[in-house]
């Protein structure tokens, strides 16, 4: 055990050797495939790198909950890959990296403002759904439905309690963002964004029931949205991120760094916006340094003048053009009972891919 | 040292390992095997769902019990093709792709199925509105051209609707009973007694062992029974009709159609001892010749 232990911090001291203080390490929770299944693999917290203190112990205590935490965390880097599929950045992954974006999140620019968010909010929408579907004793539906039911309708369903998973999410997530720096003000910020989306989009489903489907009896719950629809949310909420500047300022507990809008005439942040204070850098090249993976033998759009689009995506390095065959089923038919017998195809694709 | 070494060799080998997973996207869809209990959807060609089905339901007892309200409405024979559209909805098959039913075959069951749930007082749900599916093609579930194939012997023409539910009749003399008799494809007299567990299954009545059938009609010998036990768990209605009176059931004569593989009750008369046209025409029909 001791052993053990030697090795783990042996391995802290590497790892952070590597990263700067504000890398939230815990989401390589996501890539682990034996963190994701409670029946196959129990959790060991003690395994899991870049835990502090307090989320050790909320993993310890919570030990049913942690599939849920690292299914969140996965759904949050899905969306952020679809999000970002068009751009320069497209928020790719380091394989067999503890710090699984490299060093591009290690400056504090909207690009980390946004995996933060979506993170986040990606950690309470599983937690929220697993209380739901019943697959944990501690937590179920939401009894307290707020409002009277309306006319022609009653509760019923399984109310979805998005403030239990936004708790636990605050509680993990923040959990390490406890210090007096600037950049643990932006991740605390920014991860309570990535929540106050889900309570914000909560809404009623309703079913009907009785006799032959007639809306004779309808029952209400209030669910989360599709995760999609946040994603959607976020990103837009990413392309208007607000910019800020880092005062310094003495307290009692010593020097304490604080956030200001850069720019006074423009609108404040709120607390549902995403801040930043570190410009980006420039993804076009690759720099191992800053962790951009450039855009060479990207695909990209030659008929789009958008972002997504040739000239775009290759910073004006122009495009190669190939053909590709690719076999696809055609001519599907439905045979009763009960298969489909479908055809093969050959279809000629245009790709074009950044030089 | 070395110890402590080999400990983070160990330690760091188990972190490089963690699979750089594929993001696949895990869809709640799943297939289950269609519940015992789904009377709806049994002896379709397929035994297994897609869950949540087209409906919406999530769970298989849902499915289920959305789907008992449907049962008296099949009983009538309003369309040969109604319980593969409902099942197409309630219990879709699991295939890779979602194979839903063509607007030609919806329209054809709601023309005819409509005026008989208006009779009870439903319109035609919301839920199951035509304009909602796709117009025909090789992928969805039409009433033609794919269903020939498989269950080609419901070609006869859709039943007229009618407002008409069996019930329990009182015999006035033998010869409207034999003018009756003649009418119908099949007169058989039945027993049916209570059943003492009844939280499970849908039907409260099970068939007596005793089968006295007067008139076959297109059934064969062994078919009556089957046929028999089909209406009992699926026309519930004309059978709380029949039992209203008698709760824990009793012993009637029973009057019908026969549609394809499907038997209709229209008429019923209580078997009992003071029934003296009954027996009369009982024994009369022995050697009743029908006119016409």
């Amino acid at each position: 055990m001791d052993l053990y232990l030697v090795g783990f911090l042996m391995c802290m001291w590497f790892s952070s050797s590597r990263v700067l203080g504000g890398y939230p390490i815990w989401w390589s929770l996501a890539l682990g495939q034996q963190y994701s299944s409670i029946g196959s693999q129990p959790i060991l917290c003690g395994s899991i790198p870049g835990l502090v203190p307090k989320q050790l112990r909320f993993c310890r205590n919570y030990i049913e909950i942690m599939p849920s935490v690292a299914e969140g965390v996965k759904l949050g880097i899905q969306e952020c890959q679809h999000q970002f599929r068009g751009r320069r950045w497209n928020c790719t992954t380091i394989k067999d990296s503890l710090a699984i974006f490299g060093p591009v999140l290690d400056k504090a620019t909207r690009e980390s403002a946004f995996v933060h968010a979506i993170a986040s909010a990606g950690v309470a929408f599983a937690v929220t759904r697993s209380c739901a579907e019943g697959t944990s004793t501690m937590c179920g539906c939401d009894s307290h439905h707020k409002g009277p039911p309306g006319e022609g309708w009653k509760w019923g369903g399984c109310s979805e309690d998005a403030e239990f998973g936004v708790l636990v999410s605050r509680e993990f997530a923040d959990a390490r963002e406890n210090r007096p720096d600037a950049r643990s003000a932006m991740n605390r910020h920014n991860n309570e964004a990535g929540r106050m989306t889900i309570l914000e989009n909560m809404h009623l489903r309703c079913k009907c029931h009785g006799l032959s489907g007639s809306c004779e009896v309808k029952t209400c719950w209030w669910a989360q949205p599709d995760f999609r629809l946040l994603g959607d949310y976020l990103k837009d909420k990413y392309d208007s991120a607000s910019e800020m500047v880092v005062e310094k300022h003495r307290e009692s507990r010593g020097w304490v760094e604080t956030l200001r809008a850069k720019y006074a005439f423009f609108k404040h942040p709120t607390e549902r916006d995403l801040v930043y204070y570190e410009g980006s850098p420039n993804f076009c090249e690759p720099n191992p340094e800053t962790g951009s993976f450039g855009t060479r033998d990207r695909a990209c759009n030659v008929s789009s003048h958008g972002i997504e689009g040739c000239d775009l995506l290759c910073c004006g390095r122009g495009h190669n053009t190939r053909t590709e065959k690719r076999k696809e089923k055609c001519h599907c038919i439905f045979h009763w009972c009960c298969y489909v017998s479908c055809q093969e195809c050959v279809r000629v694709y245009d790709v074009h891919t950044c030089k | 040292m070395m110890l402590a070494a080999f400990a983070l060799l160990l330690l760091l080998l188990g972190i490089g390992a963690m699979p750089n997973g594929h993001w696949e996207h895990q869809g709640t869809s799943r297939c289950v095997p269609i519940p015992a209990n789904m009377a709806l959807c049994q002896g379709l060609g397929y035994s297994s769902m897609r869950m949540p089905n087209l409906l919406g339901h999530e769970s298989p007892a849902e499915a289920v019990q959305q789907s008992t309200s449907w049962l008296p409405l099949l009983a009538r024979e309003c369309h040969p093709h109604a319980r593969i559209f409902l099942c197409s909805l309630f219990a879709p098959v699991c295939l890779e792709r979602i194979i839903s039913p063509c607007r030609s075959l919806c329209v054809s069951v709601r023309d005819s199925c409509a005026p008989i749930m208006n009779c009870y007082g439903y319109p035609w749900p919301r839920i199951l509105q035509c304009d909602q599916f796709p117009k025909d093609h090789l992928m969805c579930i039409s009433s033609v051209a794919n269903l020939q194939n498989g269950t080609s012997n419901e070609g006869r023409v859709v039943p007229r609707a009618s407002c008409t539910d069996c019930e329990l009749e009182e015999a006035t003399s033998s010869k409207e009973l034999l003018d009756l008799f003649c009418k119908s494809d099949f007169v058989v007299k039945v027993r049916l007694s209570k059943l003492n567990s009844s939280s499970s299954v849908l039907t409260m009545f099970f068939l007596g062992s005793r089968l006295e059938v007067l008139k076959h009609g297109p059934l064969l010998g062994g078919e009556m029974r089957s046929r028999l036990t089909l209406w009992l768990e699926r026309d519930a209605t004309c059978v709380g009709n029949l039992t209203r009176n008698h709760p824990n059931g009793g012993t009637f004569l029973l009057t019908g159609t026969v549609t394809g593989k499907r038997l209709l009750v229209n008429k019923a008369f209580s078997w009992g001892k003071r029934q003296r046209h009954l027996n009369q025409a009982a024994r009369k029909w022995k050697s009743h010749r029908c006119r016409g």
